[in-house]
């Protein structure tokens, strides 16, 4: 990396007087596409949330007060703790076991690599289908071995208080091999030699992994931890949209869900605006404070 | 162990008295880790036999997939839910692929997911050369705010976003559908490729600079040819995307000719009076695509994504 800054400044140097428009044509076409579809609709958002919708479009705060007087919001936030919580939790734990596993020289690891990926690249709304003729209270193959196994009065996987656990674990089943993968990039870094030194001291698998794994995975698991939590929270709702829908009662009503439903269920565009940058204020505050973290750890 | 240590060094003292100093390093490392393997063979072949189990339990959905595809449609409510595989037929596939509606889809699809992914690349591909090979304030802020622009959830732009393709007379067209994708792989392919630009030594561009290259040249000569898994890694991911987009696309197209197969597919959900082997086969073959794409993406993904987390 180093070697390779002072060769950029280097090359770079010897056309100093192109750089800057140089670069700004590499950049323009992508940063042109990000305002006119991210940037600015991200504003149109904000101001959205604001605008009074009654009157001559003067400011208020109108929107704010309508959805978080709701008593979905209080809801939907309790909802989302603990969903991303599981499936942060969840994903990295699988992932890092499945990286593990898949790091040691074995028969056939490129087919194993290959099986472990798949659920990944299955499409959303394929896996909800899959997943909810599995399930199913009646006809599901995962009731029927529950009950083979003594299990008889299982609940409804996705009309009980069930609920939250089954599309947890449906998230996670779609999560786990990006944490996987990048637990398995990551342990590439990790010197063999520092390895070979723990086993000649007499470290055995668990002190190897507890003492020379996990402080060289520090900082994937940092990032990775970052990633799916903003991923999870902000974004991963298509698994609840596709099962649960939110119910029963709201039981797996996220806060995406809710600001998605607002928009697009009841057609109050301005209160998802203001919905949406509550979320959006909250994930700010939660890469701030891991930024924060990640930071004092140094 | 310790008997093995103590006659190793028996054995390296031997050898340094008779003068062979250079030779005992390699000895001593090679013998080692033989040992090592060879206590663990036992526990090895348990944990090899751990992984075969929990993958074939993790694609086990794909096959049942496979499996309800090929059932007969009236042994689909039959209990206990045991497949017969003296009964499996093609049927389901057959009308699947018969039926033009779910061909209309996976054409839409297609044509949503590759213009989507062209464009992700070549707009992506130049910001991520900008961001792995310049410096400067724009490059940083540039840098600074796609990244940025991964904390903001979809949802909060997809509000104003369905307003405007609306407003622009796109509504129920697959432009719109592309749009919206675009917003949202166009910053993670950038951010993946960058990663793997940077992985590339730049002594390699500096020689197809003297070549005679301009700093395009570079990229599309040399650059983009050297990351290719990286690049394959980006693609499938923005395909993969594309492909399965389905709440953007709900919004914004009505008419059946323009659906997209994840809605196609999802319009199945919750209703039992369909025909049951029809739909998993076109489940199948929706799901066929993605995993194939990311099946051949595999190593770049490694890479890509783990070299885009170093830098």
């Amino acid at each position: 990396m180093r070697t390779l800054e002072s060769t950029t400044t280097t090359t770079v140097s010897t056309r100093r007087r192109h750089r800057v428009p140089t670069s700004w044509l590499f950049l323009m076409p992508t940063m042109a596409v990000m305002t006119l579809l991210f940037f600015w609709p991200l504003w149109q958002a904000a101001s959205m949330s604001v605008t009074d919708t009654t009157g001559a479009g003067s400011l208020t705060l109108d929107h704010y007060r309508r959805v978080l007087d709701d008593p979905r919001f209080g809801n939907s936030i309790w909802v989302s703790v603990r969903y991303t919580a599981g499936v942060v939790a969840g994903s990295l734990g699988v992932g890092i076991a499945v990286a593990l596993l898949l790091d040691r020289a074995m028969a056939g690891r490129a087919v194993l690599r290959a099986l472990f990926i798949m659920p990944w690249a299955m499409p959303f709304v394929a896996t909800a289908l899959i997943w909810r003729w599995m399930l199913d209270s009646q006809y599901g193959i995962v009731t029927y071995l529950l009950g083979l196994l003594g299990f008889d009065d299982v609940p409804n996987a996705f009309n009980s208080e069930l609920a939250l656990m089954t599309v947890s674990t449906i998230e996670i089943w779609k999560t786990f091999p990006l944490a996987a993968i990048m637990f398995l990039a990551g342990m590439q870094t990790v010197p063999r030699e520092q390895y070979e030194a723990a086993a000649l001291d007499g470290a055995g698998a668990w002190r190897r992994f507890r003492y020379v794994t996990v402080p060289g995975l520090r900082h994937t698991t940092r990032v990775l931890t970052l990633l799916l939590t903003l991923w999870v929270f902000g974004r991963a709702f298509m698994v609840i949209f596709l099962t649960t829908g939110g119910g029963p009662a709201g039981n797996t009503e996220t806060m995406v869900l809710l600001t998605y439903l607002q928009g697009f269920g009841q057609f109050d565009l301005n209160g998802a605006a203001a919905l949406g940058m509550i979320v959006l204020a909250i994930a700010s505050v939660l890469t701030v404070i891991y930024l924060r973290m990640a930071r004092d750890e140094k | 162990m310790r008997n093995d240590t103590r006659r190793s060094h028996g054995g390296t003292s031997t050898k340094d008295a008779a003068g062979h100093g250079q030779g005992q390093r390699p000895t001593a490392s090679k013998s080692r880790p033989g040992r090592i393997s060879q206590k663990r063979r036992s526990g090895s072949r348990v944990l090899t036999i751990a992984t075969w189990v929990l993958g074939l339990m993790m694609v086990f959905p794909f096959v049942w997939m496979i499996i309800q595809a090929l059932q007969p449609n009236d042994a689909r409510f039959a209990y206990p839910p045991i497949p017969d595989p003296a009964r499996f037929t093609g049927d389901g596939f057959a009308t699947a692929v018969g039926s033009g509606e779910i061909i209309t889809w996976l054409r839409n699809s297609s044509i949503v997911a590759l213009v989507s992914t062209a464009i992700s690349l070549v707009a992506g591909a130049g910001a991520a050369y900008a961001l792995a090979r310049y410096r400067g304030r724009s490059v940083s802020a540039s840098g600074f705010l796609i990244l940025a622009s991964q904390m903001v959830p979809p949802v909060v732009v997809m509000v104003p976003l369905f307003s405007m393709v609306t407003w622009a007379g796109l509504f129920d067209s697959l432009t719109a559908v592309i749009l919206g994708n675009v917003a949202f792989t166009l910053p993670v392919v950038t951010w993946m490729l960058s990663g793997s630009f940077r992985a590339i030594p730049i002594e390699l561009e500096e020689a197809g600079m003297v070549d005679g290259c301009n700093r395009l040249g570079v990229l599309f000569r040399i650059t983009l040819p050297a990351s290719l898994p990286g690049v394959a890694a980006a693609a499938a991911f923005s395909f993969n995307w594309a492909w399965q987009e389905f709440l953007f696309s709900r919004l914004v197209i009505s008419s059946g000719e323009n659906w997209v197969g994840g809605m196609g597919i999802a319009s199945f959900l919750g209703v039992f009076d369909t025909p049951w082997d029809a739909v998993m086969a076109a489940t199948v073959i929706f799901t066929v695509a993605p995993v194939l794409f990311f099946l051949m993406a595999q190593r770049g993904f490694v890479n890509s994504v783990g070299g885009g987390l170093k830098g």
